[in-house]
């Protein structure tokens, strides 16, 4: 099915449905959070699903509306609101080890979700494009390449934001130097990659169901 | 839906005001943080000790160990390995100190904040919180629209959770393994069409109500 792309008369969102997609995000995060671990892959290796929400909902709702969902997750959870992963409550986490991931979290999303609008507005367009010449089976979806390119933007807000402010809060927290803190701090890397190229192909199952969800309209 | 641990009582704790609690746990939790000495953290603990047993809740203060007992594992050893290796090696005896006392000092904090969790009621913290984003309105934040916000996530909580339970379930009856895309690609389609609904839903209410100043003025 082929998509048609107004461009003109864009309104910006109405405040009670800005409300609604943050809240759900949110409630969708806090259940990731809680899930016990799933096993991937061949080996059944278990990953939790807190962060891949967290990169999901920048890829999904955007910069702005991503940055406010995952913002609303974490003041709910360091208020006190049993929300967070591993069963902790309050800002008593922020002088643990994952004090600093936690903090991080808004600011990756608001970055993820900037640059995959960017790569998915592009992608749609070329999309678009292909399907006016009737060239496709495929018509109208966005290609392959274009979702590589949106998992790199995961990429980048894990490495710009989760994982430097990770790094920083348990060298403060538990008072570790560098060199140990990096290292700890590496253990996540492979589970990241993973959990990026998940959050990209759940990103591409729901905008195949909702193609206007690729520019940003909900 | 009981998403909360409140244990009841009427103690001195328990009836404090919530900004003297959260300013309790503000100092305990900034002494344990950039004060690491031996002897204050130890007086910390005992501190936090002495608030549990004031609130007649003295089995609940190892929770955090029964709970986060890997977090703290990871912490102690994270510590011990920067004492052995780090930029100042030390025999593995002396490393040993300071990672006893990282590790007491993130489970006092975890402790701490467990406390003012437990005493005070679910509703009370989402009432202060809503007193917070009031604060929060110079810096462009819209309390009335925040503390809804708030709202649809605690309401929603049950409804995602639900979800990701038939999904599972769907799943298993047709014999597949519940990998993660294939149990969460169909919750995130369903949790976008609620995300939608939600949303009608509190417009045909008129909600946020506009006695905040909306970022539109949209008559509905």
């Amino acid at each position: 099915m082929s998509q048609s792309v107004p461009v003109a008369g864009r309104k910006p969102l109405a405040v009670p449905a800005q409300v609604a997609l943050a809240g759900v995000f949110a409630a969708l995060i806090a259940v990731c959070a809680m899930l016990p671990p799933i096993p991937v892959g061949g080996f059944g290796v278990p990953i939790t699903l807190q962060t891949f929400a967290v990169m999901l909902t920048g890829l999904i709702l955007g910069a702005r509306l991503g940055f406010l969902s995952v913002a609303l997750y974490v003041v709910v959870g360091l208020v006190g609101l049993p929300v967070l992963s591993g069963f902790n409550a309050g800002f008593g986490v922020l002088a643990g080890p994952s004090g600093g991931y936690l903090l991080a979290f808004p600011f990756a999303a608001a970055l993820t979700g900037a640059l995959s609008t960017l790569v998915l507005k592009r992608g749609q367009a070329a999309a678009a494009q292909r399907a006016a010449r009737g060239a496709d089976v495929a018509a109208g979806r966005i290609g392959f390449g274009w979702w590589a390119l949106v998992w790199l933007s995961a990429m980048v807000g894990s490495f710009v934001f989760i994982h430097p402010m990770g790094i920083g809060g348990m060298m403060l927290a538990l008072d570790l130097d560098l060199p140990t803190a990096l290292a700890a701090d590496m253990v996540f890397w492979p589970g990241d990659v993973i959990k990026n190229l998940l959050a990209t192909a759940v990103a591409a199952t729901v905008i195949r169901a909702f193609p206007a969800l690729a520019l940003r309209r909900f | 839906m009981n998403l909360l641990d409140y244990r009841p009582g009427h103690t001195a704790v328990h009836r404090c005001p919530l900004w003297a609690k959260y300013a309790v746990l503000l100092a305990l939790s900034a002494v344990l943080v950039f004060w690491r000495q031996p002897l204050v953290v130890g007086v910390t603990l005992v501190v936090v000790l002495a608030l549990y047993l004031a609130a007649s809740l003295p089995r609940e203060f190892l929770a955090p160990w029964r709970r986060g007992w890997p977090l703290l594992l990871f912490a102690g050893i994270a510590r011990f390995i920067s004492g052995i290796w780090g930029p100042t090696p030390a025999p593995p005896l002396e490393a040993l100190g300071p990672a006893l006392v990282v590790v007491a000092a993130v489970f006092g904090a975890l402790a701490a904040a467990r406390l003012l969790v437990i005493t005070t009621p679910g509703t009370e913290l989402l009432d202060g919180l809503e007193r917070f984003f009031g604060v929060l309105r110079p810096v462009g934040v819209n309390p009335e629209a925040a503390a809804l916000a708030v709202n649809v996530m605690i309401r929603s909580i049950p409804w995602v959770g639900g979800a990701v339970r038939r999904n599972a379930e769907a799943l298993a009856s047709r014999g597949l393994r519940r990998g993660p895309v294939r149990l969460m690609g169909p919750v995130l389609v369903a949790t976008v069409g609620h995300a939608r609904a939600t949303g009608e839903a509190l417009a045909a209410r008129g909600l946020p109500g506009d006695h905040g100043e909306t970022r539109e003025s949209r008559p509905s």
